[in-house]
């Protein structure tokens, strides 16, 4: 990055950071701290709730998919306007009326103590090892692309996030949120304009969508049925909305954004903003990794995107990594040449003399990634992360490069701000405010969500700290957040439907979705996105079983919440 | 007593009571610190009713109001609003759909 682009980042930062804090000025009381004084416009809570689902992996990991693997990535989001539809119309007027702290909050009035807290340690747990996760991740991406030390990345970020969250509540949380969104819709869009751009002479828009298209990244839609591809219509549509359903209807990172709105009408638009937004934004983040692909046609991409790895390589002067470089130069040639003559006539032969030539250059690449599995005893090697940071820092002209970056800072960090608010609203309110002081004054209860706040943010640097040594432990840490959302889900559809059940009933139905889905996770090979389907169907039917044999007190009907 | 009988006559207007120590209540920090003073049982229960009946009558109907008198700004109530963003999901499938057809053309 050169000068310019440092003082963009700067200057981006500290103005979105300075005007967050500017807006939370005067959040003394716990109200204000955790819920804005529910004060909150719906354009302010909708960018928020973006932001917050925006993390600098789904900035950078997504068009790095769309480079990789193709667009269909798309079709996990066709489930969010229906999730969302359902909860604007269903949940928001219960968790308004009811006037909760946090989402779990609202399970007590419905239910009992034990299924609130039950559902508030699942998501500190999930929570919890997610916020390290999240700081973690792009940490370690933008430290290799900037050239940073990885402590210095995860410090510079976590001192900003924790800082500004700690001191402005969910206030300046949200203006932030509200800001860093502002950056990052701008850095997609100039990220899509710039990678039309930068197309070679002679190659034009419709030219580079016809090579992605033969090259298979550009099938936004498979009507085909498949329990185990995630990525098809009908497990977009159905397991996609069950995901969203359990995350912006039960997770109190997303509930809590909602929860600020100034009315009902304020919380619902925020919803439906997000609904219309999000699948077009999507579109456009995956086509710009496909306008990348189709630009590396013409311009040689590194064999290994990592540039640690790729250099660790070259150090080594292996001869069979120096023979496998030269063949990769050869297979680039070749397909550049088949795409050429592909666009000066199409005809069968240019069309599969080019998917040869694809085929083949992929293949080099490939014996590229076994080297460097090999030299990392066999662990996986995955580069999807650093090919759109690689194309930004290396081709994008200067500014641009500084604008791009503060939108990955930024998903980074709205993010991560997001999570330990809300991590700091479920510690006080639902097990400090209930197990440990009882009846504080409503400043004391403020200080101790700050407390919190920068507690919660110590542990996630202290864990991103020693990120590089848990290895397989952060895919453990991702496969286990997934688990738990069904039968979170499957508490709130209990507590909202106009059914019978009670809180034992809710109680049991989630243990017993949480079992499910753990069983699910281990004996079937379903796809990801149907865990959540499973655990709330299981967790309904089981909370409905037990309702009907063990009765416990009468609990008001959701309607009088 | 006498107020009892007379506030749960229709004629009182608890509503506007109501309305009106909300309305303060929005308006500062000092008035929201004086508003919340008033000791819960006349707050909630409107002017120290022993029996709470109408006022959580109003209460209730105050919370249906706040739910029903909120009408989307969109195409003008909230079915109509959502019946639209799905028709939006379905026209971006459809159109998707068609992307698909025109362009991935793998071999």
């Amino acid at each position: 990055m050169r000068p310019l682009d440092w003082l963009v980042l700067a200057v981006s930062l500290a103005g979105i950071i300075g005007y967050g804090l500017y807006r939370s000025r005067g959040s003394g009381s716990v109200h204000d701290y955790l819920l804005a004084g529910k004060s909150m416009r719906w354009w302010v809570i909708g960018l928020s709730i973006m932001a917050t689902q925006a993390s600098a992996i789904t900035f950078i990991g997504t068009t790095g998919q769309g480079y990789a693997d193709g667009i269909r990535f798309v079709q996990f989001y066709f489930g969010l306007p229906i999730a969302m539809v359902i909860i604007a119309a269903v949940a928001v007027p219960f968790f308004h009326r009811s006037g909760v702290y946090t989402a779990y909050e609202y399970l007590e009035k419905r239910f009992d103590r034990k299924t609130r807290t039950l559902a508030s340690l699942i998501f500190l747990i999930q929570r919890g090892l997610g916020v390290g996760l999240a700081l973690y991740a792009p940490a370690v991406v933008l430290s290799i692309m900037v050239g940073w030390p990885e402590w210095a990345t995860i410090v510079t970020m976590g001192v900003l996030v924790v800082g500004y969250t700690s001191v402005g509540g969910i206030k300046a949380v949200m203006w932030t949120d509200a800001q860093q969104m502002t950056v990052m819709l701008l850095g997609i869009v100039a990220a899509f304009v710039a990678a039309v751009l930068s197309l070679p002479s002679g190659v034009s828009f419709g030219d580079a969508l016809y090579l992605a298209g033969t090259s298979g990244k550009l099938q936004a839609v498979d009507l085909s049925f498949d329990w185990q591809n995630r990525y098809n219509l009908w497990s977009g549509l159905i397991g996609g909305s069950f995901l969203a359903l359990a995350y912006f209807g039960c997770d109190q990172s997303q509930v809590q954004r909602y929860l600020t709105g100034k009315s009902i009408r304020h919380m619902r638009l925020s919803l439906l903003f997000n609904s219309v937004v999000k699948v077009p934004l999507q579109f456009v983040i995956l086509l710009t990794g496909a306008m990348v692909f189709s630009f590396f046609l013409f311009e040689q991409p590194p064999m290994l995107f990592n540039s640690v790895e790729r250099s660790a390589l070259e150090e080594s002067n292996d001869p069979e990594y120096a023979a496998v470089e030269e063949r990769y130069e050869q297979a680039f040639s070749e397909r550049r040449e088949a795409a050429r003559s592909l666009l000066r006539a199409e005809t069968s032969s240019s069309r599969r003399a080019y998917s040869d030539a694809e085929a083949g250059f992929q293949a080099v690449r490939q014996e590229g990634i076994s080297l460097a599995e090999q030299r990392k005893d066999g662990a996986t090697y995955n580069d999807t992360n650093y090919i759109f940071l690689t194309f930004v820092l290396k081709y994008l002209p200067v500014g641009l490069v500084g604008l791009i970056m503060a939108a990955v800072f930024a998903a980074a960090m709205s993010s991560i701000s997001s999570e330990l608010n809300s991590l700091a609203a479920v510690t006080v309110m639902d097990h400090y405010r209930v197990y440990i002081r009882k009846g504080a004054g409503d400043r004391h209860y403020a200080t101790v969500s700050k407390i919190a706040t920068a507690f919660w943010g110590l542990y996630a640097m202290a864990f991103a700290g020693f990120g590089g040594q848990l290895g397989s432990l952060i895919e453990a840490v991702n496969i286990v957040g997934s688990l738990f959302y069904g039968s979170m889900l499957g508490a709130f559809v209990l507590a909202f439907g106009p059914w019978r059940a009670n809180g034992n009933g809710a109680f049991a139905g989630m243990l017993a979705g949480l079992a499910a889905v753990a069983w699910a996770s281990r004996n079937t090979d379903i796809s990801f996105l149907w865990y959540n389907l499973v655990g709330c169907v299981v967790t309904v039917l089981a909370g409905l079983i037990v309702s009907r044999m063990w009765n416990s007190p009468d609990r008001p009907s959701p309607a009088t919440l | 007593m006498q107020i009892r009988r007379f506030v749960e006559t229709r004629d009182f207007p608890v509503d506007l009571v109501y309305a009106a120590l909300d309305r303060i209540r929005r308006q500062t920090a000092v008035a929201r610190g004086f508003v919340d003073r008033i000791p819960d049982r006349l707050w909630r229960g409107r002017l120290g009713l022993e029996n709470a009946t109408l006022a959580d009558q109003l209460d209730n109907r105050n919370k249906a109001a706040d739910v029903d008198d909120e009408s989307s700004p969109i195409l003008g109530s909230w079915p109509r609003a959502y019946t639209a963003v799905l028709i939006h999901l379905a026209l971006w499938i459809v159109v998707l759909y068609v992307f698909t057809v025109r362009f991935d053309l793998p071999q």
